[in-house]
């Protein structure tokens, strides 16, 4: 295609300057013969003037013209150059007439008709189809007119020879030209051919970055390919991920399911119908919880940067806490020690239900009527959230395995929650530029969130 | 037979339990890994139906915990894991069988019946002891040709006696199949079972080892 393209430029110059040639030679050549015609014809009266030759006769003088057919054969300029003249003498011609209309002398090949109108100067005018350049011009002293004329194609062919022939070297030039276009086009575009070639061979599974060496021109577009891939494959892992999490974690609730219908299907008692239904009810509802979940954990996965607004940290508590499970909340008591002039940047939304999970698990994992404590405090500019909880007796926790997608404590695998929560909070915190920590004092878990300023 | 069914679910674990006992096994529940190694070092058990992700960790330790202590009863893996690793892993570490969740109880009934078969060095669920035969694949029993009833505890129980003929059962053993860890404990209620089998089949088939259980012989006088 480039090929293409620079050959159809080469021509098309080659037509603008063919025809500007052609323009410009016609013009010169107009300039030229018709600066002759004059000069044939002021010769001619000069010599009319003069006397040398006689118009008394009664019949015009006819000056004899060769007539040599124009056969279509290519000659040299020599073998043109004939004894008796040459054929392009038929295609000038001369006229002298007397004022009363009376034809007194012509050259051969001119008719008997006024070569030109009888006004002085230049005209153009048609004899037997082809156009003819004339001049007239008038001797009022002794009553004569004298025409000269030309054929307008001898100025065309001409024009048209010699452009033509600036063109032909150009034209014969022209087949080297693309050659040596086609070889440059080739190894100019071989780096781009080289990239080409790697990202065909790319598979998704690989999306490695490439690795060729190009010219400078292409190094910025080489990068940006490979940051693309760099996320493309980023955003493939998280793909598969989801995915391999999804499924694992949808295959228990199916599999209860499964064999729950199975047993309504097998029953052979009202209690054992009821107790299946009743598992089915309840794994149903966990599926729908954990499908909410992950789908909300998948859109944080890919969420860009967050529209945060300075906001009071009292009030992102109180909402967190109003949306606590009612049961959860009576739980426990709720020690409050917050400045209520602190603030942070956040995204109400989002936080509120990530302050939510945190408090809703320290409710979940704390003693029936025990304390749990929420303080807030600013440390080397940073604002440090704590919640503390005291664990009932029996259960112990793994705080290694705490925020891990999943991950639910054994003491809470039958009630609903996937494990997602504090998968989701963490994400939701990480947004935030805030960090996520668990500490074990006693039988006291500590959950801290550190905001960054 | 009894299971030793190991999974923290308990919604599975209950639905399982209950899919199994009415194809007349006796299904006991541990939701933990050290549970399952306590009950499978205490209790007979036929077979261990494994889930890989415990609360306490991921259940290889158990396998390989059992192994070690050269503990022979098959265990069938039954998880949500799918990853090609962790099946060869479990395998090597001594599991018999691997079976993905979603499953039906079906399927998971007759790749323990055929881990158990593999284990007692069987070839057939067909169980025959001289005028007695057990189908265990449709769950019947014919004394000389003609079907017998059996309740589930007496299934349970002759069923345990054809898969261990000619080998003392003790009474201690019996209990716990026939009672599991949750169900009565009536001192009589074997002495009834046996009592029951005798009369539906043959008295002298299953023989009274005084002080230590009970027997059933492969040839008795018709």
């Amino acid at each position: 295609m480039i090929l293409l393209g620079v050959n159809s430029v080469v021509l098309l110059l080659m037509v603008i300057t063919g025809f500007i040639t052609y323009s410009s030679t016609h013009h010169e050549l107009d300039e030229l013969f018709d600066a002759q015609l004059t000069q044939y014809a002021r010769l001619l009266d000069q010599l009319l003037i003069q006397n040398s030759l006689s118009l008394d006769h009664s019949d015009p003088l006819i000056v004899y013209v060769p007539q040599i057919a124009e056969d279509g054969i290519e000659r040299t300029s020599a073998e043109e150059r004939r004894p008796e003249g040459h054929k392009y003498e038929n295609k000038v011609a001369f006229q002298v007439w007397s004022t009363d209309g009376k034809l007194l002398m012509k050259s051969a090949n001119a008719s008997d008709r006024e070569l030109a109108p009888r006004t002085s100067g230049y005209h153009e005018v048609f004899h037997d189809n082809r156009r003819w350049i004339c001049y007239s011009t008038y001797n009022s002293e002794h009553g004569y007119w004298i025409f000269t004329g030309q054929r307008e194609d001898v100025r065309g062919e001409l024009s048209f020879y010699l452009a033509l022939d600036q063109l032909i070297p150009l034209s014969i030039a022209l087949l080297p030209i693309t050659i040596l276009i086609w070889i440059a086009v080739y190894w100019g575009i071989k780096p781009i051919r080289d990239l080409s070639k790697e990202l065909a061979t790319t598979k998704p599974s690989m999306l490695t970055p490439i690795d060729i060496t190009l010219p400078v021109e292409l190094r910025p577009f080489q990068i940006a390919i490979n940051q693309l891939l760099k996320d493309l494959k980023s955003y493939l892992v998280k793909e598969k991920r989801f995915i391999a999490d999804a499924s694992h974690e949808l295959r228990t609730p199916l599999s209860i399911l499964l064999v729950h219908a199975d047993n309504i299907k097998k029953s052979t008692s009202k209690e054992e119908t009821d107790a299946a239904a009743n598992a089915i009810l309840i794994s149903t509802k966990r599926l729908s919880h954990l499908v909410s979940q992950l789908m909300e954990t998948e859109k944080l996965e890919h969420s860009g940067q967050l529209k945060l607004t300075s906001l009071k940290l009292i009030s992102l508590i109180e909402e967190s806490l109003a949306l606590v499970d009612v049961g959860l909340l009576d739980k426990v008591e709720w020690d409050l020690d917050i400045d209520p002039a602190l603030e942070l940047r956040a995204e109400p939304g989002l936080l509120v239900a990530a302050l939510r999970n945190l408090l809703d698990n320290a409710a979940k994992y704390a003693k029936v009527q025990s304390h749990v404590r929420i303080t807030a405090h600013v440390v080397e500019n940073k604002l440090v959230l704590t919640i503390c909880n005291e664990l009932p007796e029996g259960i112990d926790v793994d705080l290694e395995r705490m925020g891990e997608r999943f991950y639910r404590h054994q003491s809470n695998q039958h009630i609903s929650g996937a494990g997602l929560g504090i998968s989701i909070t963490t994400k939701i915190l990480e947004l935030h530029n805030a960090e996520l920590s668990y500490a074990l004092e006693s039988r006291f878990v500590i959950t801290t969130v550190i905001f960054s300023a | 037979m009894r299971i030793l069914l190991v999974e923290d679910d308990l919604l599975l674990a209950q639905g399982l339990s209950t899919a199994l006992t009415r194809m007349n096994y006796r299904v006991e529940l541990c939701t933990t890994g050290k549970q399952a190694i306590q009950a499978a070092s205490e209790s007979q058990f036929e077979l261990m139906i494994l889930d890989l992700g415990l609360p306490d960790g991921l259940a290889l330790n158990v396998i390989k915990s059992l192994r070690n202590l050269k503990h022979g009863i098959p265990i069938l893996i039954l998880t949500a894991w799918d990853h090609l690793e962790t099946k060869i892993e479990a395998l090597n570490a001594g599991a018999d069988d691997y079976v993905l969740k979603p499953c039906d109880s079906r399927e998971i009934e007759a790749r323990l019946r055929v881990l158990v078969r593999r284990h007692q060095q069987r070839q057939l669920d067909q169980l025959q002891c001289a005028d007695l035969t057990m189908d265990l694949t449709v769950h019947e029993c014919r004394y000389q040709d003609r079907l017998i009833y059996l309740t589930t505890r007496e299934f349970l129980l002759l069923k345990e006696f054809m898969l261990h003929q000619g080998k003392i059962l003790s009474r201690q053993h019996l209990e716990e199949l026939s009672n599991g860890w949750t169900g009565e404990t009536e001192s009589n209620s074997i002495e009834v079972h046996i009592h029951n089998l005798r009369k539906k089949t043959k008295p002298e088939c299953i023989k009274t080892i005084r002080g230590i259980g009970y027997m059933m012989v492969n040839q008795y006088e018709d």
